[in-house]
């Protein structure tokens, strides 16, 4: 935590002394910038941005020491925010994302789907090159199940909605 | 004494020009156009960079007037390559949107690992490719990289772009990778189940 501090301090004194530096939301972060979520401060290590025809998601790849999150971020009517662990799991039957989805006794049904192509900066699971495969299922208590394919790799993620003002946001550069 | 004051400072002048010239390219596309890709590292890098409804051969310009390159390839409205002491600047136009170009800035290492000699032969004397990577590389085997854009257009559709670089009117259906060999789960009915490793 001492260096997320020490950069925060470092930004606080520049925002005094007059540094522009540029507003962050959830929908423009950068690799490199701060994301603070219920009292765990964690770095933009990387930034997919998925784009279905006009549709545009925002995936960022977040470090803390000892986790790493990924913040799903989908502006529809209003912004749509998931907080998802990547998980080492796999598909029983690796061939088929089927409607009902069983992990640990918890059943997620499928809300949403799609095809995206991807563009990519820093740290990410993806390449631009290929378009990635994507499936949301939610369980009734509100808690998410994404499945990413590209190339033969299946990324399967577990998380929960959060709300975009429960988090804090400092650029790491101008 | 005076003397050799000015002369170190006229000395220091130019070694700084020299360095922010060596970095002027880099620097005036990095400033002018959005990033789009990064691929590789250190030696071996590509970044690429849209330039919104523009045309191949008004980008090269913008960019050659920047600063000249060594060499610049003639013009044409698909692609034309910049040749820097750095650099190879590949500017090409996006066969997704016919409107825009792309930028590429490939350091020599990446040119020299990926492009495919013959594509370059169509654009480059080979006396300056020859220079830029060696005698023997423009007799290699051939990997089919003919820069970002096409290489994306190909991995996602499958096929080249056709003549004019038309856009494509949609993706291929169904939920099948574009690469034989691999196949994307099919969406089922029914009742699935993850398993933790």
């Amino acid at each position: 935590m001492e260096l997320f501090n020490r950069i925060k301090n470092i930004w606080r004194a520049n925002r005094d002394e007059g540094v522009q530096v540029a507003e962050r939301n959830l929908t423009n972060m950068r690799v490199g910038d701060i994301l603070s979520h219920d009292l765990i401060d964690y770095k933009v290590e990387g930034v997919t941005i998925y784009r279905n025809g006009s549709h545009v998601r925002y995936g960022y790849l977040l470090q803390s020491p000892g986790q790493t999150r990924y913040l799903l971020v989908e502006r529809r009517e209003k912004l749509r925010v998931y907080l998802f662990e990547t998980l080492n799991a796999r598909l029983e039957n690796p061939e088929e994302i089927n409607r009902e989805m069983v992990f640990e006794d918890v059943a997620y049904y499928e809300s949403a789907r799609g095809e995206s192509a991807v563009n990519v900066l820093g740290q990410s699971a993806f390449t631009s090159y290929d378009p990635v495969y994507w499936w949301l299922h939610l369980a009734d208590d509100g808690r998410a199940m994404l499945f990413e394919w590209q190339q033969g790799e299946i990324l399967i993620r577990l998380g929960v909605p959060i709300k975009s003002h429960e988090v804090t946001i400092l650029a790491g550069s101008e | 004494m005076k003397f050799r004051k000015l002369a170190t400072l006229l000395l220091a002048a130019a070694v700084l020009s020299a360095g922010c010239n060596a970095g002027d390219t880099a620097g005036f596309i990095k400033g002018t156009y959005s990033l789009e890709n990064v691929e590789g590292q250190g030696a071996a890098q590509q970044k690429v960079y849209r330039a919104a409804g523009q045309t191949v051969p008004a980008v090269a310009k913008e960019i050659a007037a920047e600063q000249q390159p060594q060499e610049m390839s003639k013009e044409d409205e698909n692609s034309m390559f910049l040749v820097y002491s750095n650099h190879v600047v590949h500017v090409q136009k996006d066969p997704d949107n016919a409107e825009d170009a792309l930028v590429e800035l490939n350091t020599h290492e990446y040119v020299r690992q990926h492009y495919d000699p013959s594509f370059l032969n169509g654009f480059l004397a080979a006396s300056v490719i020859s220079s830029l990577f060696g005698s023997g590389w423009r007799s290699r085997p051939h990997g089919g990289y003919y820069g970002y854009g096409r290489y994306r257009y190909e991995r996602r559709y499958g096929t080249a772009p056709g003549g004019g670089y038309r856009t494509p009117t949609a993706p291929r259906g169904g939920y099948t990778s574009p690469s034989p060999g691999f196949r994307a789960p099919r969406s089922g009915g029914g009742r699935g189940r993850v398993i933790r490793r």
